[in-house]
């Protein structure tokens, strides 16, 4: 039997320090202590003793590790938006139970082998809804209105993409490594890349999400890399996203803006580049240890709670809080590594890298925008940021991750 | 694959990398993003400002609820200045900024050490001013409804006692004054440090100066004082054209005669005139904390005979601030060494240690002891049966000189500068009042009430 005890006692610390860090924040607001932050504890000693009974030899650290990161974020939210609290810890049962499902429903993850296709044509579709149904919010087109909330296909896609892409690779990888021959060859060679552009561009054009279109390009390059070792493919498939970017810079007004307050905010400081100086004020008064829990004034950030949590957290606990935050995002990659080295079969390692591909590039280019090193979109930084839809869909990724180490331990 | 795997695991590490980098640029080098002045968080800090207090630990300024609070109104608000949402900082509050601002966080090693020792700070730190809020008060209700100033230091430190300035203005309600096109007097002036007038016989001291310096004394200087002196076609009159007589350097600067200060002048010659007020720097700014203005001074070119004899007794082309004449005055007060004049004494910071401490500095060494004592001996005979009389007190030994200084706005401004006691002097004064007629009648009595104020127990 395994006790899954790294796990158990890593769950107590972050446990206390959920409880902690909700008491101090209490204290300075309003000295009550929200009953409901225990539902979040309820919920994740719940999926514990699930991982324990029904997935004993899958990775023990991922689960602490984002546990730990979703207590920051309800920490976080329940400063900063009080009223947003419970909806959040709403959005990590929902996923975490989503996520149970999926297990219980898959049990073996070859079984996504055979329905690449479906899932492909199923991602397709729903992008296309949104393009037609879609509703938008701040000049982007991304979300369907399901009554009750506001659910981002792309999010869930993200995922269906890199199970697609996993099997496709796998079955065509010694092709592509291969060295060009003939102009048929090449063009074969090239469609795959092309169609990936292509849909990454109508992801900028139609939806006017960055944020996706710069994701799902990256993780399709790497990916590719990856598998073929290419680095001509890379190159070119760089040059042309440039190509593309650039194109949409002179056409659409909106990514116009966008690249404007990137490359200088402070001439549009009461404009468009408002937010992104703010939210560098908010950096730069944290110092080495911060202003403390619930201290500071992050709250001048518009849309804090969604783009800029990393801002946020670094004003209220400094640098070293953010080196923190950073270094378990590294420890996630790290975890997320050494499942893909334990994978025998190239689906599997092209799976689980993809899906920590995702968790990485989402994170660097939220963070980079954040810090104003890339152009600032409007992705959330995994499991810090509110939002439903993108809770749902990281915890998908770690369910399958789990499968893939339960799997892989089973087999060795 | 494994290769390629291995490849892009460190290259992802590496783009954290930049992350952390990034971060840390922002948090430890770009300090100045704290102090940008659209930043909101410097709008809030209002509330964790530091106080100002006086040399006995009197409030002058503090905060209440996120506003900048001035217990003492008006008595001196141009010294203090104020720190407003609207209106921005102006004065001390202004340049004493760094100080009493709350500031986050350290920005290199020595402020770390600093920081992990005194744990964090939740507050900027407090200044202590030299400035004796009793004697203040005193000054500014002998100023009210009069335009003037008066200001006090200690000669043998350069701490400034009394910096007070009429008409004033309540730095707790801006609004009143602030937008309007016209008030009345211009409150906002510190007429202590920036107003600029001509300094009439006050100005005698400095001459005197020379003359000391020079060799001159009271047995190789006589002249006979019939009123008046033709220089050329010009002729100089004393005040009310009062005859002197027969007059020494004692007695004419214990009556203040114009003519033998303008004969003392003309002999000792322009160049050696001109030479001190050089060493003084009297056309530009003294090095302070508060902005004060330099006065005017002739150039060597236009010190014609007329001129340079009547700059030897302060009228012509010569203006100045009060604040000048009273270090031009310390002279004597301080054996003939002007201190540099301060007004900051302390800053401690918020769990009481003082960061910062001045100690007294001399400013420029003008004449040598025995020539100070002698001048000071002078000066003591002005106020005991001279033309500041009205100076004198009791019990406590005073000196100085008198000033009616012409000018084009009608009648004379009032001077009187002066100290006590003669010995060993704790204290000089420097009264002027525009307008108001004869330094030895309206301002030598506002010098011996603030005198008495400060010798009162």
């Amino acid at each position: 039997m395994f006790k899954r005890e790294n796990e158990f006692y890593l769950l107590i610390l972050i446990s206390l320090i959920f409880l902690l860090g909700i008491g101090i924040v209490s204290l300075t607001l309003d000295f009550k202590f929200p009953m409901t932050s225990l539902l979040f504890l309820l919920i994740i000693w719940i999926f514990h003793f699930y991982l324990k009974k029904n997935s004993p030899r899958s990775n023990r650290y991922l689960f602490p590790l984002i546990s730990f990161l979703l207590s920051l974020s309800l920490i976080n939210i329940y400063y900063l938006r009080n009223d947003l609290f419970l909806k959040q810890i709403f959005w990590i049962i929902l996923g975490i139970i989503a996520s149970m499902i999926l297990m219980g429903f898959l049990k073996n993850y070859h079984l996504l082998e055979d329905y690449k296709y479906s899932l492909l044509i199923l991602g397709i579709f729903l992008q296309i809804i949104v393009i037609i149904f879609g509703v938008e919010i701040n000049q982007s087109k991304l979300w369907l209105d399901l009554k009750f909330f506001y659910f981002q296909p792309s999010e869930i896609v993200k995922i269906l993409m890199v199970i697609f892409l996993a099997d496709y690779l796998k079955e065509n990888k010694d092709f592509f490594s291969l060295t060009l021959g003939n102009f048929k060859n090449t063009l074969k060679y090239l469609t795959p890349l092309l169609i990936m552009w292509g849909a990454t561009l109508g992801i900028l054009i139609f939806q006017k999400d960055l944020g996706m279109a710069l994701l799902y390009f990256n993780v399709f390059l790497s990916l590719f890399f990856i598998a073929t070792g290419r680095w001509d493919f890379l190159i070119f498939g760089i040059l042309i996203f440039i190509f593309g970017f650039y194109f949409c810079y002179f056409n659409f007004f909106h990514i116009k803006l966008r690249l404007l307050a990137w490359l200088n905010p402070w001439l549009v400081s009461q404009g468009v580049g408002y937010q992104i100086i703010q939210a560098i004020f908010a950096v730069a008064s944290g110092g080495l240890f911060g202003e403390g829990l619930a201290q500071g004034k992050s709250y001048y950030i518009p849309a804090v709670h969604t783009d800029f949590i990393f801002n946020s957290l670094v004003e209220q606990i400094g640098f070293l809080g953010g080196l923190i935050i950073l270094a378990v995002y590294i420890l996630i990659i790290v975890q997320g590594y050494k499942i893909a080295l334990n994978c025998s079969s190239s689906f599997g390692k092209l799976l689980s890298f993809g899906l920590i591909l995702i968790l990485f590039w989402q994170s660097f280019i939220i963070l980079g925008g954040n810090l104003k090193i890339i152009p600032l979109t409007g992705l959330t930084l995994p499991f810090l940021s509110y939002g439903g839809s993108s809770m749902l869909a990281n915890f998908q990724i770690l369910g399958i991750l789990f499968l893939i180490s339960n799997q892989n331990a089973r087999e060795s | 694959m494994q290769e390629n795997l291995k490849k892009f695991y460190f290259f992802s590490l590496s783009l954290y990398f930049i992350i952390i980098l990034v971060l840390a640029y922002f948090i430890f080098l770009r300090n100045d993003l704290n102090e940008n002045p659209i930043n909101p968080r410097l709008r809030e800090d209002l509330s964790k400002r530091g106080n100002i207090y006086d040399r006995h630990g009197e409030i002058l300024a503090k905060n209440i609820n996120s506003k900048r609070f001035y217990p003492q109104g008006e008595i001196l608000a141009q010294t203090i200045g104020y720190d407003d949402l609207i209106y921005g900082k102006y004065a001390l509050e202004d340049s004493l900024d760094k100080f009493l601002r709350y500031k986050k966080g350290f920005s290199n090693l020595g402020e770390f050490y600093k920081f992990l020792k005194i744990k964090k700070s939740k507050k900027g730190n407090d200044c202590f001013l030299s400035i004796d809020l009793k004697l203040q008060k005193r000054a500014y209700e002998l100023l009210r409804d009069q335009r003037g100033a008066i200001i006090a230091l200690q000669p043998q430190t350069g701490e400034i006692l009394v910096l007070a300035s009429s008409p004033s203005f309540n730095p707790n309600y801006l609004k009143r004054y602030l937008g309007r096109d016209n008030y009345f007097g211009s409150p906002f002036l510190n007429r202590a440090l920036e107003g600029l007038y001509p300094p009439g016989s006050t100005f005698k001291l400095y001459t005197l100066a020379i003359a000391l310096e020079e060799g001159l004394n009271e047995n190789n200087f006589k002249i006979y004082c019939p009123g008046y002196l033709d220089i050329g076609n010009y002729r100089i009159h004393e005040a009310e054209g009062i005859a002197h007589g027969k007059v020494d350097l004692r007695e004419a600067l214990i009556y203040s005669c114009n003519v033998a200060f303008a004969k003392m002048a003309i002999d000792l010659g322009k160049e050696k005139f001109s030479a001190l007020a050089g060493r003084l720097n009297l056309t530009h700014p003294i090095d302070f904390i508060l902005p004060n203005q330099g006065g005017n001074f002739p150039s060597l070119e236009s010190l014609t005979p007329s001129i340079l004899s009547q700059s030897a007794f302060g009228q012509g082309e010569i203006i100045i601030t009060p604040f000048r004449m009273a270090l031009i005055c310390s002279i004597f007060a301080n054996q003939g060494k002007i201190m540099s004049p301060y007004i900051l004494s302390k800053v401690k910071n918020f769990s009481g240690e003082t960061i910062f401490e001045e100690k007294p500095k001399v400013y420029l060494k003008v004449l040598n002891k025995d020539l100070a004592l002698k001048a000071k001996g002078i000066m003591f005979e002005v106020v005991e049966k001279g033309t500041g009389q009205r100076a004198r007190l009791e019990n406590i030994k005073v000196g100085g000189k008198t000033g009616t200084a012409e000018n084009p706005k009608g009648i004379p401004h009032a001077w009187f500068v002066g100290f006590a006691p003669i010995d060993v002097p704790k204290i000089l004064v420097c009264v002027i009042l525009e307008n108001s007629g004869y330094g030895g009648l309206k301002a030598a009595p506002l010098a011996r009430e603030i005198i008495k104020e400060y010798f009162k127990k």
